[in-house]
């Protein structure tokens, strides 16, 4: 199993991030907002449904989880559900990125553990605040 | 702003959509959006023919229905250049032309289902991505248009749910196909 890139002393860890949406073109998106915050990422994974994202986190070390809610094969609640039965993945920080920013939804995220809640759109910034912030909490 | 009537259940369903819109435009796409009319919609399709996409999203909570983006392929592009960071629209191929429309359409219906509804979570279904004529309007749908880039856009609503075998309703086309 590969582990995420060591650093110097000093320095803090690059983390390694597994981004989940149906739409390569938002994964793309998200990429290129994270590579622009300068902030030190490792490996960054892809995958399009919470099906493959499992299939990811089985076989690498992933330190934050980005997932959409609304995907085909596996939601992204369903994914935080099945990550939730595993005591090997509770390390791991939950970033929801989603269209849907209704109370009913950012609740039942919470009781999954989810850390952040960013709703789509947002501007390439809010990437930078958010990573800023698992930074703080790893 | 002109647009067709239709029974629907949210208050001011198209200043909601228009803020949607404003808000995806601006912090996604870098561009900003007008509201327009169905004469400047319908000047514009005859040249464009068959160079236009159309995304559409089936949405299902408290109440569901079909919301449809038409937006023309060379926008399309022009926006999914601007939202992926490319330097030129040239770099959006057909695959990334589909699923660009495909979210955008999801981020616009989202935004606008937040607003309307922001206690209640809905589910929308994956888009369906189609190119062809922009004269594929849902009968009975409510419409409104917007100007991008000096471009015109249609959004249109249809309320209504997904029949008993769970696919959805198949939108009754008004250009025969």
């Amino acid at each position: 199993m590969p582990e995420p890139a060591s650093t110097d002393a000093g320095k803090p860890s690059a983390i390694n991030i597994l981004v989940v949406d149906d739409s390569a073109m938002m994964r793309t998106m998200i990429r290129r907002a994270a590579a622009a915050t300068g902030l030190p990422i490792g490996e960054l994974y892809e995958a399009a449904d919470g099906q493959q994202a499992l299939a990811v986190l089985k076989e690498h070390h992933v330190d934050a989880l980005f997932t959409d809610i609304n995907m085909p094969v596996m939601t992204g609640i369903e994914l935080l559900r099945q990550i939730a039965g595993h005591e090997r993945w509770q390390h791991m920080i939950r970033v929801i990125i989603s269209t849907d920013g209704s109370e009913a939804r950012k609740s039942e995220a919470g009781a999954l553990n989810v850390r952040l809640y960013v709703e789509k759109p947002f501007r390439p910034e809010v990437m930078r605040d958010v990573l800023s912030e698992l930074a703080t909490v790893r | 702003m002109t647009s067709s009537q239709s029974s629907q259940p949210f208050a001011d369903y198209q200043g909601g959509l228009l803020a949607a819109v404003t808000d995806v435009a601006e912090n996604s796409l870098f561009t900003f959006a007008d509201a327009s009319d169905e004469a400047a919609f319908d000047a514009a399709a005859p040249g464009l023919g068959t160079g236009w996409v159309q995304a559409q999203i089936h949405f299902a909570g408290s109440t569901s229905g079909e919301f449809i983006l038409t937006v023309p392929v060379v926008l399309a592009q022009r926006l999914g250049a601007a939202f992926a960071g490319a330097d030129t629209a040239d770099e959006i191929g057909e695959g990334e032309l589909v699923d660009f429309t495909g979210e955008l359409a999801n981020m616009i219906c989202g935004a606008w289902l937040t607003k309307a509804c922001p206690q209640e979570a809905f589910d929308l279904a994956p888009p369906t991505v189609v190119r062809g004529s922009a004269a594929c309007a849902v009968a009975g749908a409510g419409r409104m248009y917007l100007m991008v880039e000096d471009t015109p856009v249609r959004l249109e609503i249809a309320w209504g749910t997904r029949n008993a075998a769970g696919a959805p309703m198949e939108p009754e086309r008004t250009d025969g196909r």
